[in-house]
């Protein structure tokens, strides 16, 4: 039985209704145009689509990163829509991790204290944030550079950092908005088999944004988007 | 909480080279408020050493409102009584607050005890009670009644040049003042005597005035080795051995200060023994009840020999004065205190001959008080006004402070000719009416506004809005790092409060930077005065308590405008971009 069974038995943890997201600039510009999608716990779904097709602007608003023209995203069974800036914040703190293109890692912090930082800022004791983080890091094969700050590590180990702190919170989704598009092919391997590892070990929901086709091969489903429609919706490599 | 904390300063730590504009801002504003307190009080005293050395105290209370206000003087009215005017050919163009110059002819605004009979004490209660009131006041070490003994007439012999031919004339000391010699100014003064409070030795006789016209090949420093001190100028100094023989020194240039006198060089024959001088004094009597203290009697007196031994110069500062756009003038001032100077033992003899019983306290003029620590002179004067209302409380300090920080003279409460006060006159066929203040202090005709603490506050706003511009525009160039705090969950005011940490540990590192080199730079000066070091620690903590709230306060009132920055900074911006 594979998670994908599982889940579809399930409420979706995550849930787009009619989402719009309207730029203004002299005419109305459709970035999200009416898309509505499901995606169930412990998938691994890809969204890929040319560059301006609208699909980090999907992350970003099924993420609550940023906030639709209408329709509305139901994380976990929260509406977001309704939802203040500050329990906005909570959301994202709790219940997603994000990673992103060029890492967004804070510099003057070391791996670890990146990755303890959102423990931390939930409240839990240093020490237990600390500890979770190295953990995660020792997970990601990174606990030799724990004690390294941002700009004295490679892209790939960055990244890994990045996806680490993005799993601090144990969060019930790990979105990734082009996570290998910075990265060489032999990076972009390893970055790969985190995910995969992470979806299919432990059971963690990924939704994944890219233009690189290859990762369809790890993913349950694969949405293709152009011009902010979703216009395929089909079964990826590892369904 | 402690999160954001860590964040705010591991970020100042990092961007504290491109924040170096901040601290250093900050820095100069906390040195400068520094300044005004223990290093510019410190500066005071140094530059009042001469009268300290030369009054034996460094904070004087005089009776009544001897020593006036601006608003004192203001409300004067013409011809109130008890109000005298110092005579316009008194001296020198330099008069300061030496106590014998509230007497005869001097401003004193009490009718009932007119002077040269007034005694500070006229009553032991009242002494007593005044005395008790000042040594409770913290910080005062020591009170010295200061008392002197007016001299009534007697003339001392002096040569001086008139054009080629040399002059003798027995020069006149009536209007002198006797009185007892501090101890500093012995040649066999205590070792443990502050060196600022000795007498200035290899400088004798010193030019009346030192005119500089740069440009002319001199230098204004070959003349600055006279600026300020207590010179010996003739003949010899008083010393302990002189035991109660009457002996004593005069101050050479009270006697050479008349008009016809002036750019004469005067000298006074003085051998090993001294020149004879006869003194006319009043003697002392006691007052009618028990508890009136004694007091002068001057329609009786009496005649003493007393021998002139040596001669003093008190150098007050250079005086500035620039005439033209290409001329400048300095001239050395001196005291010309009208003064003789007598061992303690013979002055305490003198007394005795004049009547003072056993035991008495002669006439008091004025209380000389000796400070624990001269940084805090503001403070505790403060205090002794409280304590002492309707008495006069002078900082030496700050007197001569006052003066020297303007380049002029020391302050001098003049009145003008009350005649000359009065009425209304045409000029030009348009009335002209005196203006409504009857008491303008002359001598100062240009005394610039008191800016100090206006420039502090200036500069704290400037160093602010410096610390703010530049925190700001560290938070736009870094708005990724902001909105990835935003992401990972951090709410705006969140945010905003890391900004805030990091503006106020940029400012501590400034504030640091800038008190410690303002303390040091009056740690020599605090430490001259003898403090021990408990003083001298509660003394820099007094000034951190003033200077940390400053800059912090400061520092966090200008990071609001980073701060609120970050408000408008989205979540959004960290999706594909690079910082």
């Amino acid at each position: 039985m594979s998670h994908l069974d599982l889940a579809v038995r399930r409420d979706p943890i995550l849930r787009a209704e009619s989402l719009n997201k309207v730029y203004w600039l002299g005419a109305a510009v459709y970035a999200v145009d009416n898309v509505t999608l499901d995606i169930e716990e412990g998938q691994y779904v890809l969204i890929k689509g040319a560059s301006g097709s609208g699909k980090s602007t999907l992350l970003a608003l099924m993420a609550g990163v940023d906030r639709p023209t209408s329709g509305d995203v139901i994380l976990d069974g929260q509406r977001l829509n309704v939802l203040s800036e500050n329990a906005l914040c909570a959301v994202r703190r709790q219940k997603v991790g994000m990673v992103y293109q060029f890492f967004n890692l804070l510099p003057g912090l070391t791996a670890l204290e990146n990755v303890a930082l959102p423990i931390r800022l939930s409240g839990t004791p240093d020490w237990f944030a600390l500890r979770h983080a190295a953990n995660l890091l020792e997970r990601l094969g990174l606990a030799e550079r724990s004690r390294h700050r941002p700009p004295q590590m490679s892209g790939g180990e960055q990244q890994r950092v990045a996806i680490a702190r993005a799993l601090a919170n144990e969060p019930k989704v790990l979105m990734a908005d082009e996570p290998t598009a910075n990265l060489d092919s032999r990076t972009t391997r390893e970055i790969r088999k985190v995910l995969v590892e992470l979806n299919r070990d432990l059971g963690q929901t990924v939704v994944v944004v890219t233009h690189d086709t290859g990762l369809a091969e790890d993913a349950h489903r694969v949405l293709t988007i152009a011009d902010g429609r979703i216009i395929r919706d089909e079964a990826g490599g590892a369904a | 909480m402690r999160t954001l904390i860590y964040l705010g300063q591991i970020n100042a730590m990092r961007n504290l080279g491109r924040s170096v504009m901040s601290v250093l801002v900050m820095a100069i504003a906390a040195f400068m408020m520094t300044s005004t307190l223990s290093v510019g009080e410190g500066y005071t005293t140094q530059r009042a050493a001469e009268y300290r050395a030369f009054l034996g105290g460094d904070v004087l209370v005089y009776p009544g409102w001897t020593w006036p206000t601006q608003t004192d003087l203001a409300d004067l009215k013409t011809g109130a009584p008890g109000i005298s005017v110092l005579s316009p050919t008194f001296g020198s163009p330099l008069r300061y607050f030496h106590p014998n110059y509230y007497t005869s002819g001097y401003l004193t605004g009490d009718a009932d005890r007119p002077s040269p009979d007034y005694s500070f004490f006229p009553s032991r209660q009242e002494r007593d009670e005044v005395l008790t009131a000042i040594s409770g006041v913290p910080g005062v070490a020591g009170i010295y009644a200061f008392s002197s003994v007016p001299v009534v007439d007697g003339r001392i012999a002096a040569t001086f040049s008139n054009g080629l031919k040399v002059l003798s004339e027995n020069l006149p000391l009536s209007g002198f003042s006797v009185r007892a010699c501090p101890p500093n100014l012995l040649a066999d003064a205590r070792a443990d005597t502050p060196p600022e409070l000795r007498p200035s030795l290899g400088t004798p006789n010193p030019p009346r005035t030192v005119t500089v016209n740069r440009g002319l090949g001199q230098t204004l420093n070959e003349f600055m080795t006279w600026e300020t001190g207590v010179v010996p100028s003739g003949g010899r100094q008083l010393s302990s051995a002189d035991g109660d023989a009457l002996v004593a020194v005069v101050n050479r240039r009270a006697v050479i200060a008349r008009p016809d006198l002036a750019a004469k060089a005067v000298s006074y024959p003085l051998d090993q023994q001294g020149q004879p001088v006869r003194l006319v004094l009043p003697t002392i009597v006691q007052g009618g009840s028990s508890d009136q203290a004694p007091y002068f009697d001057y329609g009786k007196t009496i005649a003493v020999e007393v021998r002139i031994v040596g001669t003093y110069d008190v150098l007050s500062r250079l005086y500035s004065e620039k005439p033209g756009p290409s001329v400048a003038i300095y001239e050395q001032l001196f005291l010309e205190t009208p003064e003789l100077l007598m061992p303690q033992a013979g002055f305490d003899r003198l007394l005795a001959l004049m009547g003072l019983p056993a035991g008495e306290q002669p006439p008091t003029g004025a209380l000389a008080l000796r400070l624990e620590n001269q940084a805090k002179a503001v403070e505790v004067v403060a205090a002794l006004r409280a304590a002492v209302p309707g008495f006069s409380v002078v900082s030496v300090a700050d007197e001569a402070a006052y003066a020297n920080l303007r380049g002029q003279p020391e302050r001098v409460y003049e009145l003008a000719p009350a005649e000359s006060m009065e009425g209304t006159r045409r000029r030009s066929g348009r009335l002209w009416v005196i203006p409504s203040s009857p008491f303008p202090p002359l001598g100062q005709p240009t005394v610039p506004a008191d800016t100090g603490n206006l420039f502090a506050v200036l500069l704290f706003a400037f160093a602010g809005l410096v610390a703010a511009g530049n925190a700001t525009l560290l938070v736009l160039s870094r708005r990724t790092e902001f909105a990835i705090l935003k992401a990972i969950g951090l709410r705006g005011f969140e945010v905003g409060f890391t900004v805030m940490v990091e503006v106020v540990t940029l400012a501590t590192v400034g504030l640091l930077v800038g008190f410690t080199a303002g303390e040091v730079m009056a740690l020599p000066i605090i430490l001259t005065n003898s403090l021990d070091l408990s003083a001298v620690v509660r003394a820099i903590g007094q000034d951190l308590e003033v200077v940390a709230p400053a800059t912090l306060g400061c520092a966090i009132v200008f990071s609001l405008a980073p701060m609120a920055k970050t408000l408008s900074i989205t979540v959004a911006e960290v999706m594909r971009t690079n910082e």
